[in-house]
């Protein structure tokens, strides 16, 4: 069973942006990469599962649950940490998680307790007096105490230091090694690649992608560097090159789409060097929306 | 219980505000009682007046003296005060927790819709219930200790009456605040609402408008001359306003059940 599955799942703003007709499957037990720059519909598609907002079209199930109809069901097993922390400012990080589990029925305290010693919350103070990195770190205990099945986060490192964000990426690798399912997104790319098995990107609410990290960065995107024995051929006119860089027979730069054409292009040349390598995700997403803009 | 008790501490400090400011202006009030028990200048300043007007300044014939400056300082007075109560109570229901996102992190808890609708509006009545009783126990010993006789049951009936019109606002105010995310605007607004339809109905009173024609306005159904005069509720106004009331909160759980929450 998939931990989520979206069929053709919209939601429209009246102003027609949102997200449209998003299909989507995260397997259980994976880490799910979410990218797209701000106002792309990340947090709309989060809210549209967690039924703060309607779908307009469409139909998604969680946990095996309807999102539209057993909404309140499927977040008993759904740990939710927004991109902005959300909690009761007047209370203290204690009173707020205390009023969490209660609500979810929980009374065993002990993963709290080690979570909170873990991420080293500041529980006993009021959140109106927590910096916002430590009002994230309660955000996070909060989302994590009842041991959801699956664990929704809107950026979660945004606020946190070096430490604490190495920390929680531990906290998620070791949810991932407890078969627990994690949908991240996320503007830190970095911290995508490193943690998620898949990714989507979604570029003005649709879905333009979803794959294996190791296979986009394989065929997605290159770093390519070469030097010709005579003169270079004119790499301009060659569809697919980017961000070009020339230094006398020696030249730079990132290339998108099928490589057949472009080593046809370089081979009648005399190469002296070739090299091709993998680019950082950041590459890969950015050729999206680089695409997207009409700039490829 | 959960969800009730949570937003009762909520709203605690400002129920203590309110309990103390109620119970200090109440004593003040019973104090003066006494000197109204031996006076009838009020009785004759306000024979020339129409009797909504005597009503407000608690001359209207067949009412003692006493229960005439009780029902015109503390009926008229609680029916503006507590609806003024409930609907910043109302506000802070749903639109306050929208506005400060904290809607987010409650209503991505389990937690049903309606349940938590229904417990807010339960702290509402609640709260406004507890500041009620507060006023009429401070009438009560206010005026004892004063060593003045009044209608204590019906002063009683008279500030129930203000409760359930308070109640009634307060559903009303609920319902339309689904429809505003900004807490300072909402707040703003149901003041301006409720204190137009108070002055509505003094106005229409004062011009001798039947009941029937300000039907449409919750404070028609308040009358606390006539209450202390009976010793009991109303039974029609009550049922009117308890209807109402019932209606109301009724559609808020079908427009929150609906609700978008943006972020």
């Amino acid at each position: 069973m998939n931990a989520m599955e979206l069929k053709q799942l919209s939601h429209l703003y009246k102003n027609g942006r949102g997200v449209r007709e998003v299909d989507l499957a995260v397997e259980t037990g994976e880490v799910f990469g979410f990218l797209g720059p701000n106002g792309a519909g990340k947090t709309t598609l989060i809210r549209t599962v967690l039924g703060l907002l309607r779908p307009t079209a469409g139909e998604g199930r969680v946990l095996g649950l309807d999102i539209a109809r057993q909404n309140r069901e499927l977040r008993r097993g759904v740990g939710y940490l927004p991109s902005d922390p959300a909690l009761y400012d007047f209370l203290t990080g204690q009173q707020n998680l205390d009023f969490a589990l209660a609500v979810r029925g929980v009374r065993d305290r002990s993963r709290a307790r080690a979570l909170a010693e873990r991420l080293d919350v500041d529980l006993k103070r009021r959140l109106k007096t927590l910096s916002r990195g430590n009002k994230q770190k309660v955000s996070i205990l909060i989302a994590l105490a009842h041991d959801p099945e699956l664990l929704i986060l809107d950026e979660p490192t945004s606020g946190l230091d070096p430490l604490m964000q190495e920390a929680f990426q531990d906290l998620v690798r070791e949810e991932q090694g407890r078969g627990k399912t994690v949908f991240m997104s996320s503007h830190v790319l970095g911290e995508v690649e490193v943690l998620a098995d898949r990714v989507g990107i979604i570029r003005d609410g649709r879905m333009v992608t979803v794959d294996h990290v190791d296979h986009l960065k394989k065929t997605r995107v290159k770093y390519v560097s070469c030097e010709f024995k005579s003169d270079r051929p004119d790499l301009e006119k060659v569809a697919g090159i980017r961000n070009l860089s020339l230094d006398g027979r020696k030249a730079q730069f990132t290339f998108v789409g099928d490589l057949d054409p472009l080593l046809g292009a370089l081979a009648g040349h005399g190469l002296a060097d070739l090299t091709v390598a993998d680019p950082p995700l950041e590459e890969v997403f950015r050729s999206f929306y680089e695409e997207g803009s009409g700039q490829a | 219980m959960t969800l009730f008790w949570q937003h009762f501490r909520a709203q605690r400090n400002g129920l203590f505000i309110w309990l103390a400011a109620s119970v200090v202006t109440t004593i003040s009030v019973a104090s003066a009682a006494r000197s109204m028990e031996q006076s009838d200048l009020m009785s004759k300043l306000g024979q020339a007046a129409p009797p909504a007007l005597q009503a407000l300044m608690g001359t209207l014939p067949g009412l003692s003296p006493v229960d005439g400056f009780i029902q015109a300082k503390m009926g008229t007075g609680m029916a503006l005060i507590l609806p003024v109560y409930a609907c910043l109570l109302a506000m802070s229901a749903i639109t306050r927790e929208v506005d400060r996102s904290t809607a987010d992190f409650l209503l991505t808890l389990p937690v049903g819709r309606t349940r938590l609708l229904l417990d807010r509006w339960g702290v509402m009545a609640a709260n406004l219930a507890i500041l009620t009783l507060s006023v009429w126990v401070a009438l009560v010993v206010g005026l004892k200790a004063s060593q003045v006789i009044g209608s204590f049951g019906g002063y009683f009936w008279m500030l129930a009456q203000d409760w359930l019109l308070a109640v009634t606002i307060g559903s009303l105010t609920l319902l339309v605040s689904l429809w505003i995310d900004d807490y300072s605007l909402g707040v703003k607004a149901a003041l301006a609402g409720t204190g137009t339809l108070y002055v509505i109905d003094l106005g229409m009173r004062v011009a001798g408008i039947s009941k029937w024609g300000r039907s449409f306005n919750p404070f028609t159904y308040v009358d606390a001359a006539r209450t202390v005069m009976d010793g009991h509720l109303p039974w029609g106004d009550a049922a009117v306003l308890a209807v109402a009331s019932g209606l109301s909160l009724w559609l808020a759980v079908q427009a929150f059940g609906r609700k978008q929450i943006y972020s």
